[in-house]
């Protein structure tokens, strides 16, 4: 992996000793793609709440970094914080998250690929298949894409996703059980529906 | 084991692996966010230095604006009358049964200054077409959005934010698609979602 420059270190330091605009906007320039990318799809694709989600989380850090003592590098820290604040926002009572019938979802899903593939500036097929991929995540129930995404996509362990959600691993392995049987189900649903040709 | 059943395939999981670590987030999002810290007190009183992830917003955001508004008055002036309140299931004229279907635009191209005025009225042309077919319902910018015809939004060129939309009304998902590949947006290296309406809220 390529160093950085300049480091993370310098950056913080810089940040915390000067409260310097440059230091921090080049950390948020840095670190910001991947935590959003988190919020985004455990927000089920809202920008708008994962936007929220993402000022939280530098608000936080910018308060917790004088405390963080390097045991993890500091993007996992800070993707760490961005999990907690998006999860935060999904139990928040003023969520003004739009989610739809499952439903109207799954017929959604079953016209992306037919669509994309016929369209003229169609995306490429494994393209489609992301957008089918991504789309079903979002449509998961919160609880089980909060797993599905923490254990599958972002590679966390049972062990750590359970210190996260403060469950038990066997709570998480179950709820995992239950969101990939989702999932697979709703990317059933577009394949078969794919296949009839309009 | 039922686990097997209910598990993912290979190909599954490989894919949610494959999925991309990170996502550019919306340009005023920096702003936004540089501000509350300022407000906050964590950040040292305005730099010099706005940076180039500062204030810029793409031109195609404030041309589509403006086209969304221009719109709006054509489909004020084109419908007046014609449409009629919003209807039940079924269209005003009693023939085919349709639905109402949410058309997203994102990206775009940005409007040179001697472009703009052309570009307004094509878009407004293209929804004045609707608005005389009956199928235009309504054309706003919008707070939030999901069908994509064209680059996926926030990969690459197409910003993740959406920039407007039409809403249109059609006899299925297939021809509210059909009508929505028509749109001059995918011309200009935008991209179009396509939604249904939930019209049981």
């Amino acid at each position: 992996m390529a160093a950085l420059h300049p480091p993370d270190r310098d950056l913080t330091q810089r940040f915390l000793a000067r409260r310097d605009e440059d230091a921090f906007r080049q950390l948020y320039r840095r670190h910001t793609p991947r935590m959003y990318a988190l919020a985004l799809r455990l927000l089920a694709g809202s920008a708008a709440e994962a936007e929220d989600a993402i000022q939280d989380a530098w608000l936080r850090a910018a308060e917790a970094l004088e405390r963080f003592e390097w045991r993890s590098s500091l993007p996992t820290w800070l993707c760490g914080i961005a999990i907690n604040c998006a999860r935060e926002r999904l139990r928040s009572p003023h969520l003004r998250l739009v989610t739809t019938d499952r439903a109207v979802e799954a017929q959604i899903e079953s016209r992306p690929s037919a669509s994309a593939r016929s369209a003229a500036a169609a995306p490429r097929r494994s393209e489609a298949d992301r957008i089918d991929l991504e789309r079903a995540i979002a449509a998961l129930p919160d609880g089980y894409r909060e797993v599905l995404v923490l254990h599958d996509v972002e590679g966390m362990t049972h062990g750590e996703i359970g210190v996260m959600l403060g469950v038990a691993p066997g709570t998480s392995k179950s709820q995992l059980h239950h969101a990939r049987r989702a999932l697979r189900a709703a990317l059933g649903g577009t394949r078969s529906e794919a296949n009839h040709a309009r | 084991m039922h686990d097997d059943q209910d598990d993912l395939t290979p190909g599954q999981r490989d894919a949610l692996r494959a999925l991309p670590a990170e996502t550019r987030p919306p340009a005023h999002l920096e702003e936004r966010v540089v501000a509350a810290l300022r407000a906050s007190g964590r950040l040292a009183t305005a730099s010099s230095d706005r940076g180039s992830g500062g204030r810029r917003r793409g031109t195609a955001e404030a041309w589509l604006r403006r086209a969304a508004a221009a719109i709006v008055l054509v489909l004020a002036g084109a419908a007046m009358g014609r449409l009629t309140a919003p209807p039940a299931i079924g269209s005003p004229t009693g023939a085919a049964a349709t639905s109402d279907y949410l058309l997203l635009l994102y990206g775009g191209e940005s409007a040179t200054p001697a472009e703009e005025a052309d570009r307004v009225a094509e878009y407004g042309a293209w929804a004045g077409r609707q608005a005389e077919a009956n199928r235009l319902v309504s054309a706003e910018k919008l707070q939030a959005a999901a069908i994509v015809l064209g680059p996926s939004p926030g990969a690459g060129a197409v910003s993740s934010e959406p920039s407007g939309f039409f809403v249109i009304r059609a006899e299925s998902v297939d021809a509210a698609v059909a009508i929505a590949r028509d749109c001059p947006h995918l011309r200009h290296g935008g991209t179009v979602v396509v939604r249904p309406i939930d019209v049981t809220r």
